[in-house]
This record gives structure tokens, C-alpha cells and sequence, in this order.
């Protein structure tokens, strides 16, 4: 293999012939292009949403920044799994210890059960809207779901979601119908303009961060990267693919923003509902705008109801050697049986439960988010620096400061997003 | 297909060590006994019952200890002055039971210094503090070591390692150690259960409280949950050669190809590709059909080593190695078939041609042919000289002089009938056959309704070109869906 020399820091190697390229593309492609829509969830929707409704396009600008940390950071988890063939947790339980490992993943479990009462609170809002109540809905997507992956059908149904994802591209042809004016909207994404100091503003450009960089993405993406056998001599195609993944992602973003700007913002309507956001969709399907909203929603929040609880789990039991896998007897991974199950239970009862402190809930899940990522990106810093571990395919010098200096700018919005209790604006 | 002792078998049965202590004879004791018992460990009970039954003088009863406690306490000279705290300890790897032969030590506020003393230095590892028989200034810094010694913290606590007893990979929580009469420590268990868990944590007597309380019966209060016996654990080392030295102690040659398959399957991809290579090469060619298609590609080494990788699967039946070869890029396979030997690579280019699930891509040419006018007795005589190097001995069949199939004789017929009977005379009369493009399913039912071990495969002319085995059939036709739908 002529790329056997390839070197995985930054930039990608050289390649075999182009036809081959494609060929291996296609084959390999997947972990980065589902996490990244996986990224895009029911609190990526709202939160992307709420945005574009409430400062048009005044935030564009921190897209740009927010895919290179994307980028750098998910590169990072990618190349660890290929050169290492281990999974995040096993990295850090193995360089880290047990002590350490156990509370992060307390805090990882605390923060990956709020985000699946999230996605969870997105089937109910999104079913509403084609007129389901949610103790109907919610009951039945749970079991659905957990059949699903116990069943072990899951993957084939990954590429059902994943499929359903061309729903994303309604939101470039919305934007495009409602007529911006395209000029400042593009201003807006190169020149950060009008940056205020106030406390929405802040909270919000927080909470695109938030919802963009997740810590339970990196476990996610590196334990695919391992599980499809990825070595070095391929890992050209899943730098591609990552990096593709994380552009798909906030190109997303962005035109979901510009839409909402477009519609909502320029009309000056607020969203108090999932109905709101729902009219960003209107200059391209008028009155079915609603429909096609909740289709989007359902399939966002469904993919990620699944994916989130089963990488969770997975990721516990690596940590802890306890048996994984839906191959698996129930008598033999009691453990991953039992957490995957909790999860799914508890975190579809809490939304039906009347009176259920919802949104503090979410918040606690926000503040362990906050806890968890520094963290994790901490760690993730310090293996791929470990010669011992990565060999060759350490961190560059440039690298490595792009990766610092992201950490800590997501450590300090992180502590800004905790002050301030930003959690609380996302269960709305 | 049973679980056939393979080329390790001749030190994988390790005696007693000679010229130890009375205390490692009884303990190598254990490692007489044959194959190890699935799912049965030597308890904590029988371990201490050993050694409490053991050399005459000996009446007190065995002192363990655990490496967390261990490492906690701090270590102090002959004159009772404190060096620092014990960082690690190191087992020297080809003995049975190992003795800890250096210990580690930190001193204060040092990052890069470890002090060394030998195992024999120690004077106790009492309670509170571990005393040294010599004085701080006999340290010496520590070196790198050889690779026969392995650091227990840094090369298994934390780390997976492979429980051969249960087949299965485990994760080290904490290792549990046995104080000799002499004062040696002696590696006992591994400890991979719940409490060795809570015990790192800080919270051994708190959940044991707890657990009292609401579940009396919980496995966590018995003292021994998840000890495993060191005798049945393999580590997972990066490095082959001292993987090697760990796979001759243990009885890994004789574990069962498909459990061994099971564990590389359990392993993580960088682990799996090393425990692999550093098999036996008998043992590798049986383990690597049973693992999972796509991890087949990923252990053989078709770009490291492709002479290894044709040796490989030149040694597996031309079916199974057809099947690895379907998995890999045309190019590799390609590469691979031309370093075989022309008569095993003309055997596999056959079988890849046809489509994997027919008769034509489930069958293998590893099949016994006699002529009809042979004797039952030579048909014996050729079955000795060739049945080492086949993988089928059930079903035979009897051809003309154009290879066309005219009967089948099993095993059965072969050993009823008298020496001198030509083979005409006993093969079955009737010639149940398939078609090489006949579907897997087809195949399944012929067998199902004719009882059959195999079928024969023969093609338009009635020339005989494959057999397919029973135990192919299933391989095909079980819902295999939990282990392939999880990685797609």
C-alpha cells in the first residue's frame, strides 16, 4: 500500500487513484457523517431556531469558528480510534485510572440522560403537531425504539434515519424562497457585527456551542471509527469523512438560521412553540409547513433517541469491562441491558410525568454537559499527545494550539453557560 | 471438528516448578490439573485451603493482600526512614504463580525518579507501611526493564485482559496478592468483579453495608466475586514477544478455535491483531475461519506479512480460506493467491468464482474420492495416509474414470463391511447430489431430508467438483442476525 506512510496530523495523506478513492469512500464513509447528524437533534433544531427568531442573522459570524473546533476536535477522536483501536473510554480508563473514570462517567450518564429527555421532548412536540397527544406517542416511539436496537436491527435502521436526513435540505430551499437580503447575511457569517454584551446574546451564542460540541459525540465517533476496523492506512477517507460530516453540519445550521431569519425574525414573531418554528418552512410549503417541520423533528429526535442511550451504554461498559452488545444473552450483560433500559424508560416517562420539574431537569443535564466537556476534551488532549499511545500520529505544534486554544474558549463559554443557567431556555 | 489439542499442547501442560518453596510446589499443584474447567475458578476457599493444608511446619493460615491497598501505604528503609510510596511492582512472566521480583518506589515531589528494590528486600508488607531490609542509599534508580518483566500497574491494572477459563475478555480492577511464609508476594487472582470495583473507589465496607441491608444474597459479599486464578489469565500485551511468553504459560493451545474466535472478537481492534500474531501458527489457521468475516480481514496480515497470511490460509480448508479471500480488496487477494502453492491456490480461484450463496460458494474440494473396484481394506489403507490433511472423514465417493460421481459411501458402510468387498458392492445406490448454482436454501433442505452429513456437488456432466458439510449448511442458514446486523 503506497499510503502506508500517510501522515494523520492535520492534513490529509496521499491518496491511491481516483477511482479508487470514490470506491473507498463509499465504503468507509459513515462515522463522521452520522455523527454529525446525529449533532442536529431535537435541541440542535430549537436551538438553531430560536437563534435565527431572535437575532436574524447577528450569529452567523460564530459559525465559522464553531466548525473548526468541530473539526479539530472530532479529527482528534477519529484518529485516536484509528491508530489506536480502542474506544475513548478504554483510553482514558487505561491512562487515567478508575477513579477519575468512574465520576466522568457519572457525570457523562447524568448528561446523556437529560439530552435523551430532550429528544424524547422532541417526539411529543413534533407528534403534536400532526395532532398524536404524547402519551400516546412518546409510549409507543419508546418501545419502538428500544425493540429496534435490542432487536438488533438497529444499523439496518440507521441508514433508514440517516436517509431521512435529506430532510435537512427543505431548510436551504426555505431560505432561498423567502428572499434575504444575501448581501448582509453573508457579511454577517465573515464579520461578526453587532455583538452585543447582554445576557440573551451571550446565552445564545453559548448554547450554539453547546448543542454543536457535545462530549458524548467524541466516545460516539471514536468507538465507530474502531468498530469499522478503520486503520491507518484508510484513515485518509474518514478524515474526509469527518470533516464533510462536521461542514454538513453547520451548513445546516446555517441555513436553518437564515430561514427563521428570513421568516420569523423579519415578522418579528417569537417562538413559544414547536407550530413557531414550524413557520420558517412556510415560503416553500405554505400551509403543509407544519407537517413537514414535525417530519424533520420526529426523524431528528428519534435518530438521536436511539443513537444516545445505545453509545451511552456502550461507552459505560467499555470503561468498566462489563459485557456489551445486543449479541449478547440478557443474562450475560446485565449491565448494558439494564442502563440502556433505564434510559429509554426514564427518560420517556419523565416528559409524560404531570408536573415534572421538566425544565430543571434539563438544566441539571446542561450543567453536567458543561462539567463533562472540558473534561473530556482535557483528556482527549492529552492521549493524543501520549507518544506511547499515537506514536507518529501525535498532534502538531499548530495543531495542537488551534486544539488548546478551542478547548479553553469552550471551557470559559461552558462555565458562562452554566452561570447562566442557559438550560432553562431550551426546555421551552 | 472437536476441540483438538493443537502443537501447544506439549508445554501448555506445565509441571511444578522445581526448586521452589514448598508453598509454589502446592500452589503449581492447581496447573496439573488438564483443561481448564469453563466457568469454574479456583476460589479464594480452596486457594487458602491449599496452602493452609500445606508444608507440615506451615500453621498459620494465608495472609492476602490487594495491589490497591498496596499502593496506597508507604514505604519505608531498613532504619525505618520513608522513602516515598509504592508505585508499582513487577512479575517476571513465564512462571506459573509469579513472584513479585522488583518494587517500585516514589519518592517525594519526584516525577521522573523511581527507586528499585528487589522482592527479596522487602522485610514485610505489614500493614500500615512496607519495610525494607535495606537502607535508602542501596536504591538504584530504576531502568527499563527486560521484556520477560512485565509492571503490573502500568501493563495490567485498568488494562483488558483474556480469562480463559470463562473465554471471555475482562477488565483488571485490582490484582490480589498472596504472602508467602518467606515473605515473598505471590500474584493469586485478578480481580474483576463489582468489589474490586467499589474497593478502588473507597467504597468497599460502605456498598458491602448496604448490600447487607437489602440483598443478603448478593454475589458482591462473598469475599471471592470476580477473583480469577492468575493460571487463567492471559494479558493483553502490545508486544508479541512477550505475548508469546505469556500464551505458553497458559492453556491457551487447547482452548476451542471457535472460543478462541470469540475472544479476538471481544478484544479491541488494536489488541486483537497482536494476540492473533502472536498465536501459533496451527492454532491461527483453525482460529480464523470462525471469526467474523469482517474482522477476517483485519487479522490476517496481508500487507505485513502476506508469506504468513498464504501460509495462513493455505493450512485452512479452501472454503473457509475462500471465504477470507472474498472478503478482502481483489488486489490483496489477488497478491495473496499468487504466494500460495499453485495446488491450494488453484483450489480457492475455483471456489471464488461462484456466487457466495450457492451450492457453488458454500462448497470445499477438501473431499475423498475411491475408484468402485477398490477393497474396503485399501480404501482403509488410503483413508490413514491422506486423513490427516483433510477436514471431512464421513462421507466418501466413488467416481469413474471421468471424475463422474456413481455412489456414496459413508463411514458407516466402510466399517460394516469385510475387508475384501470391492466399494460398489457397499456404496449406497442412490447418488443424492447438488448443483453449484443450486441456493443455499436448497442445499439445506436436500441435507435435512436426506439426513446427510454432506452432499456432493457435481456439475452438468455429473463430474464430481465439491462437497458441502452440514456444519457449513448452518453457518448459512441460523439466523445470524445478532452477531452480523451489529456491525453492518
Amino acid at each position: 500500500m503506497e499510503e502506508k506512510a500517510a501522515t494523520l496530523t492535520g492534513r490529509h495523506p496521499a491518496r491511491p487513484g481516483r477511482w479508487r478513492q470514490v470506491v473507498l469512500f463509499l465504503g468507509v464513509i459513515g462515522p463522521g457523517i452520522i455523527t454529525a447528524n446525529v449533532d442536529n437533534d431535537a435541541g440542535g433544531i430549537t436551538t438553531y431556531s430560536l437563534a435565527g427568531a431572535q437575532f436574524g442573522t447577528r450569529l452567523l459570524w460564530t459559525l465559522i469558528p464553531i466548525t473548526i473546533a468541530l473539526v479539530v476536535v472530532q479529527e482528534m477522536a477519529a484518529r485516536m480510534g484509528a491508530v489506536t483501536g480502542k474506544g475513548l473510554a478504554d483510553l482514558i480508563r487505561e491512562n487515567f485510572g478508575v477513579k477519575l473514570t468512574f465520576y466522568l462517567m457519572l457525570a457523562l450518564l447524568a448528561s446523556n440522560y437529560g439530552n435523551t429527555v430532550s429528544e424524547f421532548a422532541g417526539v411529543a412536540a413534533s407528534m403534536e403537531l400532526f395532532g398524536v397527544p404524547k402519551w400516546i406517542s412518546v409510549p409507543f416511539v419508546a418501545v419502538a425504539i428500544w425493540l429496534l436496537v435490542v432487536r438488533g436491527t438497529y444499523r439496518l435502521v440507521e441508514r433508514v434515519f440517516l436517509v431521512a436526513c435529506v430532510f435537512y435540505f427543505v431548510y436551504p430551499v426555505s431560505a432561498f424562497l423567502a428572499h434575504p437580503h444575501w448581501a448582509s447575511v453573508l457579511r454577517d457569517t465573515v464579520v461578526p457585527a453587532r455583538v452585543s454584551f447582554d445576557s440573551g446574546y451571550v446565552a445564545m451564542l453559548v448554547g450554539l456551542v453547546g448543542t454543536t460540541i457535545a462530549p458524548w459525540m467524541q466516545f460516539y465517533l471514536q468507538s465507530s471509527v474502531v468498530e469499522k476496523g478503520i486503520r491507518r492506512d484508510r484513515y485518509w477517507v474518514t478524515w474526509w469523512d469527518v470533516v464533510v460530516g462536521c461542514i454538513v453540519t453547520d451548513v445546516v445550521a446555517f441555513f436553518i438560521i437564515v430561514a427563521c431569519a428570513a421568516t420569523l425574525y423579519a415578522h418579528g414573531v417569537a417562538i413559544e412553540s414547536a407550530a413557531d418554528a414550524a413557520r420558517s418552512l412556510e415560503p416553500l410549503a405554505g400551509k403543509y409547513a407544519s407537517q413537514l417541520f414535525a417530519f424533520g423533528l420526529l426523524n431528528a429526535s428519534m435518530f438521536s433517541a436511539a443513537i444516545l442511550p445505545l453509545s451511552t451504554v456502550y461507552y459505560v461498559c467499555e470503561a468498566f469491562g462489563w459485557e456489551a452488545g445486543v449479541d449478547k444473552k440478557f443474562g450475560e450483560a446485565r449491565a448494558f441491558y439494564g442502563i440502556y433500559t433505564a434510559m429509554i424508560v426514564l427518560g420517556s416517562a419523565v416528559v409524560l410525568w404531570p408536573g415534572f420539574p421538566l425544565i430543571r431537569v434539563m438544566f441539571l443535564s446542561q450543567v453536567a454537559n458543561g462539567i463533562a466537556l472540558p473534561l473530556v476534551l482535557v483528556f482527549m488532549l492529552l492521549l493524543v499527545n501520549r507518544e506511547e499511545l499515537m506514536g507518529d500520529q501525535v498532534n502538531g505544534r499548530a495543531f495542537n494550539a488551534v486544539a488548546w486554544v478551542a478547548t479553553v474558549v469552550m471551557i470559559l463559554l461552558t462555565l458562562l453557560l452554566v452561570a447562566n443557567g442557559f438550560g432553562l431556555k431550551l426546555g421551552a | 471438528m472437536g476441540s483438538a489439542p493443537t502443537a501447544t499442547e506439549g508445554h501448555a501442560r506445565d509441571g511444578p516448578p522445581t526448586g521452589q518453596g514448598g508453598l509454589l510446589r502446592f500452589l503449581a499443584r492447581r496447573s496439573e490439573s488438564d483443561c481448564p474447567p469453563r466457568r469454574s475458578r479456583p476460589t479464594l476457599s480452596e486457594m487458602a485451603t491449599e496452602t493452609a493444608t500445606g508444608p507440615p511446619a506451615g500453621t498459620k493460615a494465608p495472609t492476602f493482600v490487594y495491589f490497591s491497598d498496596l499502593l496506597a501505604r508507604p514505604v519505608v528503609d531498613a532504619d525505618g526512614a520513608p522513602i516515598g510510596r509504592l508505585w508499582d511492582l513487577s512479575i517476571r512472566l513465564p512462571e506459573a504463580y509469579p513472584t513479585v521480583t522488583q518494587i517500585l518506589i516514589r519518592p517525594p515531589g519526584q516525577v521522573d525518579l523511581l527507586l528499585v528494590a528487589e522482592g527479596t528486600q522487602v522485610r514485610s508488607w505489614a500493614e500500615r507501611r512496607i519495610a525494607l531490609a535495606v537502607r535508602v542509599r542501596e536504591l538504584r534508580p530504576s531502568r527499563r526493564t527486560d521484556k520477560t518483566e512485565i509492571l503490573l500497574r502500568e501493563a495490567l491494572l485498568d488494562k483488558q485482559v483474556v480469562d480463559v477459563s470463562g473465554a471471555k475478555v475482562e477488565r483488571v480492577n485490582d490484582l490480589h496478592f498472596l504472602i508467602a511464609r518467606e515473605g515473598q508476594l505471590i500474584l493469586a487472582h485478578i480481580d474483576v468483579g463489582l468489589r474490586g470495583l467499589a474497593r478502588r473507589l473507597g467504597w468497599e465496607r460502605g456498598v458491602e453495608t448496604v448490600l447487607r441491608a437489602v440483598h443478603p444474597r448478593a454475589r458482591y459479599l462473598s469475599k471471592d466475586d470476580g477473583l480469577i486464578g492468575w493460571k487463567y489469565v492471559l494479558p493483553t500485551l502490545g508486544d508479541p514477544a512477550g505475548l508469546r511468553l505469556a500464551f505458553s504459560q497458559k492453556s491457551i493451545g487447547r482452548m476451542h478455535p471457535a472460543d478462541l474466535a470469540e475472544i479476538l472478537e471481544d478484544l479491541p481492534a488494536g489488541s486483537r491483531r497482536a494476540v492473533f500474531d502472536a498465536l501459533e501458527f496451527q492454532t491461527a489457521a483453525r482460529v480464523l475461519p470462525e471469526v467474523d468475516p469482517t474482522i477476517q480481514q483485519d487479522l490476517l496480515p496481508a500487507e505485513s506479512d502476506p508469506e504468513r497470511a498464504a501460509d495462513l490460509l493455505e493450512k485452512m480448508p479452501p472454503d473457509a480460506a475462500a471465504d477470507v479471500l472474498g472478503e478482502l480488496a481483489e488486489e490483496d487477494a489477488q497478491d495473496l493467491i499468487e504466494r500460495m502453492q499453485p495446488e491450494d491456490a488453484k483450489a480457492v480461484t475455483e471456489l471464488l468464482e461462484h456466487e457466495e450463496d450457492t451450492a457453488g460458494g458454500l462448497m470445499t474440494t477438501d473431499l475423498i474420492t475411491f475408484r468402485g473396484d477398490m477393497t474396503i481394506g485399501d480404501a482403509f489403507k488410503k483413508l490413514r495416509e491422506i486423513a490427516p490433511d483433510v477436514e471431512f472423514l464421513y462421507q466418501f465417493y466413488v467416481v469413474d474414470e471421468r471424475r463422474r460421481l456413481v455412489g456414496i459411501v459413508n463411514m458407516r458402510r466402510l466399517f460394516l463391511g469385510a475387508e475384501t468387498v470391492p466399494l460398489k458392492d457397499v456404496m449406497a445406490p442412490w447418488t443424492i447430489r447438488v448443483h453449484p448454482e443450486d441456493s443455499t436454501s436448497y442445499v439445506a433442505e436436500v441435507i435435512e431430508k436426506y439426513n446427510q452429513a454432506a452432499v456432493p456437488v457435481t456439475d452438468a456432466e455429473g463430474v464430481l467438483v465439491g462437497m458441502i458439510t452440514v456444519d457449513d449448511v448452518l453457518t448459512e442458514i441460523l439466523p445470524e442476525a445478532w452477531k452480523k446486523k451489529l456491525r453492518l
